[in-house]
């Protein structure tokens, strides 16, 4: 379908749509749940120093934020794989129609 | 840590009431706390961070996939952006995580051997005593005291107390390294990316130009409104808004200012509305308020951009000394064009065809259209020239809007199926002369020779527009009219098909017709070459410079 300068080509539409979907799995490792895994690090793992505790904190705390990350990007790759499907099947319909060149 | 046999175990409490009346730290307590950390944790730590670094490698390579489909798939180039920026934050993401790993691995490293070390140091030692003749059991101290053996011993205690201190602060200093690294959020490119799908600091903060005030930020509320429809978890919602981000993002890349003047969302019975103004409408001396036609969308409105930026332009090459600022008007629901709004249904499709087929939506358009323009005269100077242009069904919003008390100092219709069935003449707009009435018609686009009037009859055949029988009103071309015909030759050349077989003489009027319409009838058409000159002209009321020839 070709507006003012619009092209538009549903079937690419709907197969970006499922790749970008596939990437979603990939972002949160092909799981089915999104439940985080817990950090194996106790508060002395790496000893009894301040230092060796602020460490363990941190490293608790990046690896929470890593998968943070990945839920994060694979909820946006959700949303852009719904919109494109939507927009496919909406310009499917358009093109479908009798007026469906440009005006 | 590990020893060898009890002689070693009564050397280890020996050598540690030693130490400390010697005046060292105890150092099996340090050997203790050393050879007790627990690598295998931070090992499995490492593990799971590199399965998530894995996760978004995995992630971003699939996205790469997607690109070339879907640049091939959609002209539109706001969803590719998205996953441009989405790909760019996994690949933050990701790299932050790799050096994070790679610290953590340095750290497992020295904390392994300190261990060893400080087990080694420990045996060491106490091989040492035990060498001396020392029996186990004898106070130490005394025993090497009265046996000639105390410089050998304290030698061997200091060297180990020295040694073990040593080996804690390589592990601190590693274990330092690594906390700085972990500083750095893996998951901040991915916040800031969610965060700018809705909030407004994807606005570029341009320059002012020289001497002159920054422009005054009319436009906040409906920045933060279009900045809460990105984050939308209805996708109808989202993806028109997407589209008018698309657009901004255009209008300021080519255009150099844009301004939101209206923003509406979508819904799932509207496409939403928008208006974006390429340059700044509190200076600009001429106003252009550009409708466009069938099949466009909030959603794809960045399509429009660029005959906004081109006309803005092109005036301002005409008249340097004046301001032009041309908005960019999606504000009327335009039949074939609901893509940010409801999804398509064939009943819904059944009722965009009829609208396609009548000036209905183009009159209301009109009527909000007038109503726009009331905020667009309350930004802009008071003494700028405004024009109204629309192409295709979007000249009939500008005529209707101009019947409608519009008051345009000129109104331009390019491509125009008709100027509504509410106006009859270019007399019969109360704001503007006709005089000031323009028209740009190709003699070789279908849309403005009668086609749509055919094709609304054989609706009205079928029941579906029974109640208009001329679409779109009169055509503003026609000489009756009384409007000036702008003497411009389309850009496009005319091309031409034959279809051969016995059919031929059926298909092949038809198949022209569908041609001409693919070719000539564009905005990017109407607003290039000689057109755009004259049409440019008009803006910045230099008419002598405007080619005009009789009407039809």
């Amino acid at each position: 379908m070709t507006g003012p300068s619009l092209t538009v080509d549903s079937t690419q539409l709907l197969r970006a749509a499922a790749i970008v979907h596939q990437a979603s799995s990939a972002f949160v490792g092909f799981r089915t749940s999104i439940s985080p895994d817990p950090s194996p690090l106790a508060p002395e793992s790496l000893g009894a120093s301040e230092i060796a505790r602020a460490t363990v904190t941190a490293a608790t705390h990046q690896l929470s934020r890593a998968q943070d990350a990945g839920q994060g990007l694979a909820a946006l790759g959700q949303t852009v794989a719904g919109g494109l499907q939507l927009a496919a099947v909406g310009f499917e319909v358009l093109e479908s129609t009798p007026l469906g060149g440009p005006r | 840590m590990s020893t060898s046999g009890a002689g070693d175990s009564v050397a280890r409490a020996a050598i540690s009431d030693a130490a400390q009346r010697l005046g060292h730290d105890d150092p099996f307590a340090v050997v203790d706390d050393l050879v007790g950390v627990d690598v295998g944790a931070l090992r499995a730590w490492s593990g799971l961070t590199s399965n998530a670094r894995q996760s978004l490698s995995d992630g971003t390579g699939r996205l790469v996939d997607a690109l070339g489909p879907m640049a091939a798939g959609w002209s539109n180039p706001a969803p590719q952006r998205v996953i441009h920026r989405q790909r760019e934050a996994g690949l933050a993401a990701r790299d932050v995580l790799g050096r994070q790993i790679d610290a953590a691995q340095d750290v497992i490293s020295t904390l392994e051997s300190t261990r060893l070390s400080a087990q080694a140091e420990v045996t060491g030692a106490e091989a040492r005593i035990l060498a001396t003749g020392w029996p186990p059991g004898a106070d130490l101290l005394s025993w090497a005291a009265g046996n000639g053996a105390l410089p050998v011993v304290s030698a061997t205690i200091g060297g180990l107390a020295d040694a073990v201190i040593r080996l804690r602060s390589r592990n601190d200093a590693a274990l330092e390294s690594l906390t700085t690294t972990l500083r750095t959020d893996p998951a901040e490119a991915v916040d800031t990316l969610l965060a700018d799908m809705h909030a407004t600091n994807l606005e570029v903060a341009l320059p002012a130009g020289p001497g002159l005030d920054p422009p005054a930020e009319i436009d906040r509320a409906n920045l933060d409104h279009l900045a809460a429809d990105l984050q939308s978890s209805d996708l109808s919602v989202q993806f028109a808004a997407l589209g008018v981000q698309a657009a901004l993002d255009k209008a300021r890349a080519d255009g150099g200012q844009a301004q939101l003047l209206v923003y509406e969302s979508a819904s799932s019975t509207s496409q939403g509305r928008a208006a974006i103004s390429i340059g700044d409408i509190t200076r600009a001396d001429n106003v252009v308020t550009k409708a466009p036609g069938v099949s466009s969308a909030p959603a794809t409105m960045s399509d429009g951009i660029g005959t906004a930026v081109a006309l803005r332009d092109r005036a301002e090459e005409l008249d340097p000394s004046a301001r032009t600022a041309v908005v960019a008007w999606y504000g009327y629901n335009t039949p074939l064009g609901a893509v940010g709004g409801s999804p398509m249904t064939p009943l819904a499709d059944v009722a965009n065809v009829a609208a396609a087929t009548s000036d209905v939506n183009a009159r209301v358009g009109g009527v909000q259209l007038v109503e726009d323009l009331k905020n667009f005269r309350a930004l802009a100077p008071q003494d700028a020239r405004f024009v109204g242009i629309g192409f295709s069904m979007g000249s009939t919003v500008v005529s209707a809007a101009g019947a409608y008390g519009a008051d345009f100092d000129d109104l331009v219709m390019l491509g125009s199926p008709g100027a509504s069935v509410d106006v009859g003449s270019a007399a019969d707009y109360p704001g503007t002369v006709p005089e000031h009435v323009w028209v740009g018609s190709y003699d070789q686009d279908p849309i403005t020779t009668g086609i749509t009037d055919n094709l609304a009859g054989a609706l009205n055949g079928l029941r579906l527009n029974q109640y208009q029988p001329t679409a779109f009103g009169p055509d503003p071309a026609d000489a009756d009219f009384g409007a000036r015909v702008l003497d411009v030759q389309s850009n496009v050349p005319d091309p031409s098909v034959h279809v051969g077989g016995l059919l031929g003489w059926v298909v092949n009027p038809l198949a022209n017709k569908v041609v001409d319409l693919s070719a000539h009838h564009s905005e990017d058409n109407y607003l290039s070459g000689a057109s755009l000159d004259a049409v440019a002209s008009i803006v910045v009321g230099h008419y002598d410079d405007v080619p005009v020839r009789p009407g039809r």
